[in-house]
């Protein structure tokens, strides 16, 4: 069973994330995974990103987005949050700004898994106590205490 | 002629056939798809953990769906809601400006949803075994 407490490393959550707009926001997600070493090639995963979000929203609802994609660029499934206090346009079905940002990658050869995490992280995110609890954590730590709480 | 198309789906009930069917004529038409899993809220078990459970699964449907029409640039929404599947999927038609509904033939009572929704429905049967 995949937990999102093991693919989530606290290296790779930004407690608020600076920049205000959509591809600016995916960057800097995108960077602390390729300083891990999980993401090969930055140019390759970027684009698999950007043809995602020009296709559609991953903005779920609830102030949430998750920015996925699956591709020869990363090693292995991993996870990036950015929290923005102001949130980010997402172009969510809701319309409302996103103030969560999941930023999944994964390997090309991994759908299975790669459909489990978005599927776990978009039902935790589903629940209001996770979703205050995110928004409302001090640190990673916290972050990652929330998330092992609900998982 | 249908720039939004909604997929009702559901766990058993959605055969295989009816998924790729809608996102055959999505990218036949250019149509954007949105993918619909209703969490029927008259027949939900007890238990937050059920539910719980329920919603990760439908999540997982959904995905699936959204990474078969992405390989197609297709582009695709996906909801999943709570409540009276019928009245629900009634509201988001309205509320989405969807132009037809595809569901498949096992799915809600077919009658009261033709008797009821506005827009055209199709229902995708799953293709008969020849010892049928």
């Amino acid at each position: 069973m995949i937990k999102i407490t093991e693919l989530l490393r606290k290296e790779t959550i930004l407690l608020e994330v600076h920049a205000k707009e959509k591809v600016e926001v995916i960057h800097e997600l995108v960077r602390p995974l390729l300083d891990k070493g999980t993401i090969t090639d930055e140019k390759e995963f970027f684009a698999a990103i950007l043809r995602r979000e020009n296709l559609e929203s991953t903005g779920i609802g609830q102030g949430i987005a998750i920015p996925h994609a699956r591709t020869k660029a990363v090693k292995k499934t991993a996870l990036a949050l950015g929290r923005s206090d102001q949130g980010v346009d997402f172009n969510s079905l809701d319309g409302n700004p996103c103030h969560l940002i999941f930023l999944i990658a994964a390997p090309e050869d991994k759908k299975t898994e790669y459909i489990m995490t978005l599927a776990r992280i978009s039902k935790l995110l589903r629940k209001d106590e996770v979703r205050i609890g995110l928004n409302k954590a001090k640190t990673r730590e916290d972050i990652l205490n929330v998330l092992t709480q609900y998982e | 002629m249908f720039d939004r198309i909604l997929l009702f789906v559901e766990d058993k009930n959605t055969p295989k056939e009816t998924i790729i069917w809608t996102i055959a004529l999505a990218r036949q038409l250019g149509s954007r798809l949105i993918a619909v899993y209703i969490v029927d809220t008259n027949a939900l078990p007890e238990g937050k953990e059920q539910l719980s459970l329920i919603e990760e699964k439908a999540w997982k449907i959904l995905y699936e769906i959204e990474d078969d029409a992405f390989e197609q640039n297709i582009k695709v929404s996906l909801l999943l809601e709570q409540g009276d599947p019928l009245e629900k999927l009634l509201t988001l038609c309205k509320s989405y400006e969807i132009q037809l509904v595809v569901l498949g033939s096992k799915s809600l009572p077919p009658l009261k949803l033709m008797e009821r929704s506005t827009i055209p429905v199709v229902f995708v049967n799953e293709p008969r075994r020849s010892n049928d």
